[in-house]
């Protein structure tokens, strides 16, 4: 068991790594000179002396082997420089921002789930019919909508025409709402497809036919056989969706103007703030690989099978 | 079942009419566009729909019809291109890997699986970020995002189509590999690329579409969907048509891609499940 952790950690770190020997090329490829474009910022003439001696600061005029030695060094320490703009460290103003990027992608899961179980649930009892074509619409259409364009819907309805809702900013629950069904409206109408044609599967199985002749109330059967056990595999989707959220923030705060870490980053590409975007992508890879691992804990408790192997 | 399979052909037929339509007025633009999409006119600005201008103007009164079709041009090849190029790089190494096996194999698995724990949105985000925004950067970066896809799909085909019993034959009279891998493998897997691809589109002009509503990808004053609702954000509370017809664009084409791959989904032409 404990071979099975140190493999994974491993693997995990590995990652990082190569996500930092990617970035590192990718900034050297890179057009643009980091010297001129931190003076440029800062409103100083970019004299030749003055890149020179700046370029000397940075450690720019270091070979790339120990240039890229102390980049690793600086990713593991999480020293990742600082922002051309506010010249407070990287990691910080990431850090201070993270927890409105986790509230949100986590109200966004839930009206994902919610949306699933729903949808899912009604389509599965009425699976011919009106109710079952509406449900397959929606799948199709939660896959094709792009979210920012059902942000401005629904700010053009809630906001604009009936003045219900707040269109920007964080604040109570009533921010959070359409930022929320943005994000996770059209992936749990995707998934509910999915919970479907689970429960329906499941109907046929012996243990499902059992109780039944066993004379279980439909109701008992749905819910605590079919249901459960159709939701599993849902479930194990969750980790995968709770990133694909935090990816999927970068255009829900951007519109919603909600101040986490996807909207930071775009403003910071826009000011071509290198170190706040180089460390953008060391960050989320360490918070994909925590989310990764956090998935595998969760699996292990829950299913017995894999704690004996 | 009858009846359900029915349901399914009008699904797939709508699917590809769809598209046949929007790839047609994309064609056709030239002649069928009321005005020129780069034409500026500001005493025209946020007309609403009429008659001289079907779906209005925007913030600086060009036509939004004629943007919308000139769009289908550049978003959709642009899409191609990016399908085209991400298949030039994965069609040899799935076919390779997939084929021979072994170390090679093995190397590009660990660096797929990297590539595909990370969500297509963020690591597009971070390349195009890094590299600088703008059009060919943004090709570069849904490239390296999306190749690996494509890889695990060929070869997965590749090594369900190695345990036919023709192969072995194939293999047993002497064909070199690189005749086995031509004259045998890639007439049996072309077709369920074909159909991968094609749903892949639909999901290529998200990103297209996402990026460029960001100012990451393709550049204003070029008519393209995602540019015109990142130029609706300021004004569409006044004037909600400057978002609505550009999204109806983008949700017509991915849906109708949407539609021509569900279709194969159900019928598990061995396209693998997507998140």
């Amino acid at each position: 068991m404990l071979r099975f952790w140190l493999e994974r950690v491993a693997q995990m770190l590995l990652v990082i790594f190569c996500v930092a020997t990617l970035t590192f090329i990718l900034m050297r490829v890179s057009p643009g000179d980091p010297a001129r474009i931190l003076l440029t910022t800062h409103n100083i003439p970019a004299s030749q002396e003055a890149i020179d001696a700046l370029r000397e600061e940075m450690g720019l005029t270091d070979s790339l082997w120990s240039q890229y030695i102390r980049w690793l060094g600086d990713v593991f320490t999480w020293q990742w420089g600082t922002s051309y703009m506010s010249k407070e460290p990287v990691a910080g103003e990431l850090l201070k921002r993270l927890p409105a990027t986790l509230e949100l992608a986590s109200a966004g899961a839930l009206v994902m789930l919610l949306a699933t179980c729903l949808i899912g649930l009604v389509t599965a009892i009425f699976s011919t019919g009106l109710l079952d074509r509406m449900g397959r619409l929606m799948a199709l259409l939660g896959a094709s909508i792009p979210s920012f364009w059902l942000g401005f819907l629904l700010i053009y309805f809630f906001s604009v025409r009936l003045g219900w809702l707040p269109s920007m900013g964080r604040g109570g629950l009533a921010h959070l709402l359409m930022p929320a069904v943005t994000l996770g409206l059209g992936l749990g109408a995707v998934y509910a497809r999915v919970l479907r044609t689970n429960m329906l599967e499941m109907n046929n199985q012996n243990f499902v036919k059992a109780s039944r002749a066993r004379g279980l109330s439909k109701g008992r059967i749905l819910i605590f056989q079919v249901f459960k056990h159709a939701f599993l595999p849902i479930l194990s989707m969750l980790g995968t969706s709770f990133a694909f959220m935090l990816g999927g923030n970068v255009i829900v705060e951007t519109i919603f103007s909600w101040p986490g870490v996807g909207k930071y980053i775009i403003e910071a590409i826009t000011a071509r703030d290198y170190p706040v975007i180089q460390g953008y992508v060391v960050f989320t890879s360490f918070l994909f690989v925590a989310i990764h691992l956090a998935v595998e804990v969760f699996y292990v408790r829950l299913d017995p099978r894999l704690r004996a192997s | 079942m009858r009846t359900l399979f029915q349901k399914k052909n009008t699904s797939l037929l709508l699917g590809i009419s769809l598209f046949a339509v929007i790839v047609l007025l994309g064609l056709l633009a030239p002649w069928l566009a009321p005005h020129n999409p780069l034409q500026v006119n500001l005493s025209n600005r946020l007309l609403s729909p009429s008659g001289e201008y079907p779906f209005g103007t925007d913030h600086l009164g060009r036509c939004i019809l004629s943007r919308i079709l000139y769009g289908i041009r550049t978003t959709v090849s642009i899409a191609f291109v990016i399908l085209g190029l991400s298949l030039c790089i994965s069609l040899p190494i799935g076919l390779l890997t997939g084929y021979f096996g072994g170390r090679t194999d093995h190397f590009f698995m660990r660096l797929m699986d990297g590539t595909l724990a990370f969500p297509d949105f963020v690591l597009t985000i971070a390349i195009v970020g890094i590299l600088g925004p703008g059009f060919t950067n943004m090709i570069i970066a849904i490239v390296i995002v999306r190749w690996a896809n494509y890889v695990r799909l060929i070869r997965g085909l590749v090594l369900k189509v190695s345990k036919e019993d023709f192969l072995i034959t194939a293999r047993m009279s002497g064909n070199s590999h690189m005749r086995i891998m031509r004259r045998y493998i890639l007439p049996q897997i072309a077709a369920p690329i074909a159909v991968f691809s094609t749903l892949d589109i639909g999901k290529i002009v998200l990103l297209i579409a996402g990026l460029s509503f960001l100012g990451l990808g393709v550049q204003p004053p070029t008519p393209e969907w995602g540019v015109m609702l990142h130029d609706a954000t300021r004004y569409f509370q006044l004037a909600p048509h400057v978002m609505i017809f550009p999204g109806l664009a983008i949700v017509s084409f991915v849906l109708s891609c949407q539609l021509i791959g569900d279709r194969f989904k159900e019928q598990n032409v061995h396209v693998p499940k997507e998140v």
